[in-house]
């Protein structure tokens, strides 16, 4: 959520980061009166654009406010698959395997509730979550090949590349367009700009478009919210290849990676809604779960708690009680109607953010519910929808981001433990429904 | 690319060798806009193949060639009626003892229920390919031809859809609607058994609880009711009013699916029950039904011939009427605890009226002119009742779909823990959509 320092940087760097609020994830459906976005294009080396229609008011007015303040302040760059390739780093040119690590769901899904419940088998959840959490065990180089066609289309990158990378590989004549900004202009931004940056691989969508007979302007905007989801994921600090990115773990990737297609997904509605639903369709395992990322919430625990003598004394509560929520969810995510965190202390509500009352429950919230709220005015608000649970989702992951994503706190792995049943619930519900 | 070839459709669409299918659209925005993104989600997965009468004929497998009369139903809940002789299955649905073949009211009801088919694990027949008809005709638009649909049909593994274009576009016809909402209507139906399938395909094809009358009657239940409630107005009533009404029992019953619940499986330990017990669960739930239905608030007490069914919840506090003495946020744990831990966790969806009742019940308290009053009498305003009936609905139904999807992912086990609550939930839909006037 940085983003939004760039411009501030002129008043010199400030000293505390700026933490990401509630109303960073704005969902808003555009109104048509709503200001265009300026965003701005350049090409670094595509060379055919005739399919391509960057000057299309559909492309901005699907965003959301949220992405709407991303997309004006981050520079897109058309690259061509050779440059592209140059400048993707060699670390995420990785895919979760899905068949290993869907075989270790399934065994633990197969544990009856009362056999875990008696502390027989515990060791094999624990056991895949440090495997979500800790190892590369499932990540796979070899398979990249495959579903690279349809995952290096887009770029986000927190800092500008190496430009002399990008330029040997450009061709000698490049296509132009309305709305697109010349290599000169690009060179010049590039060599001056600090902040984040997208890269767009047109001849990665076309053929991707092509092999599924879509609009590739489709596919354009569908891979360019994508990038722009993960920018409003990322965070001052950026943990962009140290050792602490999430994302080089595999719970990381499937919660990064699933909130940026929800993103995505959001944008669209009806007919084009289900295409974007096919396109995700041909994408690797961590990518599926952006249907369910709106279904359920993250359960948060407040880092205070984390070294409270109760909570390190009994680690197992907290891990039976998460995995049974999410083992039951789709059953009873109507039934609970609401679950007030205010004593687990969330991080950020000392900084004066917001106080929240989790809101649990379906995709309509009940409306006897919203009678009771409304006629007797109850406290909290009891439903949500699932815009909402998402925005929750995702600032909580940026929270996470912002706070280091610690993954150890004196031995347990209490701290990501929220996460980690999180994407364990989202591969589940991504891979078998 | 020429833009007029971007016609792909969400999901894949082969046209088999249905000439019928040129008078359907498949690009029409609403037959995606309607469907919820789970929905989509499988649509995207599974591909469609247009058949012609002959060939779905072909491909409906003859155990699953039944149907039940409305009639018979109807009759069936008069002789149901009587304790000493108690109608069977046998009764209701006479070719399901002979399990292979076709019910003797399937020709009659051929022509409505075969329009689609959704296929587990199919296996690919070389007399599809021969009844093939239109073979060189133009397929609708985003639709695939003949040679790429012949060739899918042979090596696509997983699931398949298949919808008979020939008695879509004939039934809707005859009944003066656009063909376009009865494919709709058959489209989402065989979603809903995709959804509706567990995490994979029965491997032995006899533990299916298709085959037995009770789970085919939840089973199309659940599928109907799943594309019931993807249409809106006006839409809604032709589905109801005309889709629905010449339909056999089994489907007309999801006009009540959303409004009785399943008790989620297993309600007891394996073999637990002795004959007793059983009678007793059985006329138990039997009773509760009935009073579920006919009793002017949704909120039944257990008879004590469930008490074995609901011990060491928090249904069994409920039966004793000892549940609204909780207070404070003690009374929170007690039920967070009854219906998160242990057994009790899959009673939380009964709770929930109960629960319902304690929130109300706390913030009326709370709000009252005269707070010493501790009970409090919910409402007798015959238009309140009907709204909070209405308002349990969606979560009614989703719980049962997911307490009938989890059965089926557990290997549907046939033991009578698990059975008995089955039979009598169907027993009850078939019950309460024959008494129903809503067609």
């Amino acid at each position: 959520m940085f983003f939004k320092d760039i411009n501030r940087s002129q008043e010199g760097p400030s000293k505390t980061p700026r933490r990401a609020r509630y109303s960073d994830f704005s969902f808003q459906r555009p109104k048509p009166e709503d200001p265009q976005p300026t965003i701005r294009i350049y090409n670094l080396g595509c060379q055919n654009l005739s399919p391509f229609g960057f000057s299309r008011p559909i492309l901005w007015q699907r965003m959301p406010t949220a992405l709407r303040e991303v997309a004006s302040s981050i520079p897109v760059f058309l690259v061509n698959s050779w440059q592209m390739d140059a400048i993707y780093p060699p670390s995420r040119k990785t895919i979760l395997v899905g068949k290993t690590i869907l075989e270790y769901c399934r065994e633990v899904a197969a544990i009856p509730l009362e056999v875990e419940d008696r502390h027989n088998t515990p060791r094999r959840l624990w056991e895949l979550f440090s495997l979500l959490l800790g190892g590369r065990d499932f990540f796979s180089g070899s398979q990249w090949e495959t579903y690279e066609p349809f995952v290096a289309m887009g770029l986000y990158l927190p800092k500008p590349p190496d430009l002399q990378r990008i330029l040997e590989r450009s061709p000698e004549n490049m296509g132009t367009g309305k709305g697109i900004r010349s290599q000169e202009e690009a060179k010049q931004v590039l060599q001056n700009h600090q902040g984040p940056v997208i890269f767009l691989c047109c001849e990665r969508i076309y053929r991707a478009a092509e092999s599924e007979r879509m609009d590739p302007n489709l596919v354009l905007d569908m891979v360019y919210y994508h990038e722009l989801g993960h920018a409003l994921l990322d965070v001052e600090e950026s943990l962009w290849d140290t050792s602490e990115d999430p994302y080089n773990v595999p719970f990381g990737r499937i919660i990064e990676e699933s909130a940026a297609n929800w993103i995505a997904y959001y944008c669209f509605t009806g007919k084009e809604a289900g295409l974007v639903q096919r396109l995700i369709h041909r994408q690797p395992i961590e990518y599926q779960g952006y249907a369910a990322f709106e279904e359920a919430p993250v359960l948060f625990l407040g880092k205070e708690r984390v070294n409270h003598p109760f909570w390190n004394t009994f680690p197992f509560f907290y891990r039976r009680r998460y995995f049974w929520l999410y083992q039951s969810w789709p059953a009873i995510w109507h039934a609970e109607p609401v679950i007030s965190l205010h004593e687990l202390d969330l991080h950020w509500a000392g900084q004066g953010a917001i106080h929240i009352t989790v809101p649990m429950s379906g995709p309509q919230p009940s409306a006897l519910y919203q009678t009771i709220q409304h006629k007797w005015g109850l406290w909290s608000r009891p439903t949500a929808s699932p815009e909402e649970r998402a925005k929750l989702n995702m600032l909580w992951w940026v929270a996470y981001k912002e706070l280091g994503a610690p993954r150890k706190e004196k031995g347990f792995y209490l701290f990501p433990l929220s996460f980690l049943v999180f994407a364990y619930y989202l591969l589940l519900r991504g891979a078998f429904s | 690319m020429d833009p007029k070839s971007y016609e792909a459709l969400p999901a894949t669409i082969y046209n088999l060798g249905s000439c019928a299918a040129r008078h359907l659209d498949f690009t029409r925005e609403e037959l995606w806009a309607r469907m919820s993104t789970p929905l989509r989600h499988k649509a995207v997965q599974i591909p469609v193949f247009l058949v012609n009468e002959a060939q779905m004929d072909i491909l409906y497998p003859p155990e699953r060639q039944k149907a039940i009369d409305p009639e018979r139903a109807n009759d069936w809940r008069e002789k149901r009626r009587n304790p000493d002789n108690p109608a069977t299955w046998q009764d209701l649905d006479p070719s399901s003892s002979n399990g292979k073949g076709p019910s003797p009211s399937w020709s009659r009801y051929k022509r409505i229920v075969a329009m689609g088919l959704y296929v587990c694990n199919p296996e690919a027949s070389s007399e599809v390919i021969e009844e093939a008809k239109c073979k060189d005709g133009p397929p609708p638009t985003g639709v695939l031809g003949f040679s790429k649909a012949e060739e899918a049909y042979k090596h696509h593994k997983g699931p398949h859809i298949y919808l008979c274009c020939e008695r879509i576009v004939s039934f809707a016809k005859e009944k003066g609607i656009d063909p376009n909402l009865v494919l709709d209507k058959v489209y989402y139906h065989e979603l809903g058994h995709a959804v509706l399938k567990g995490v994979r395909c029965f491997e032995k094809p006899e533990d299916d609880p298709y085959l037995e009358t009770w789970g085919r009657i939840i089973e199309e239940s659940a599928a109907e009711w799943i594309s019931y409630v993807h249409f809106r107005g006006r839409e809604r009533l032709l589905v109801r009013k005309v889709l629905m009404k010449d339909k056999p029992a089994e489907y007309r019953s999801c006009v009540v699916f959303h409004r009785i619940p399943l008790f989620p499986l297993p309600m007891a330990e394996p073999n637990g029950w002795d004959e007793n017990t059983q009678q007793g669960i059985r006329s138990g739930l039997r009773k509760f039904y009935e009073s579920w239905m006919t009793q002017k608030f949704p909120w039944v007490i257990p008879s004590t011939g469930m008490l074995s069914l609901v011990k060491g919840t928090l249904l069994e506090d409920w039966a004793r009427g000892e549940l609204f003495y909780m207070r404070g946020r003690q009374g929170w744990k007690v039920f967070r605890d009854s219906i998160f831990m242990g057994r009790g966790r899959w009673m939380g969806f009964l709770c929930l009226p109960l629960w319902d009742a304690w929130v109300a019940q706390r913030a009326f308290f709370l709000f009252s002119a005269d707070p010493s009053r501790g009970a409090v009498k919910v409402t007798t305003n015959p238009k309140t009742l009907i709204r909070h009936r209405a308002l349990f609905t969606p979560f009614m139904a989703s719980l049962n779909l997911s307490a009938w999807r989890a059965y089926k992912e557990l290997g549907a086990p046939r033991e009578v823990e698990y059975v008995i609550p089955l039979e009598e939930f169907a027993a009850a839909l078939i019950n309460f959509s024959s008494q129903a006037y809503v067609f």
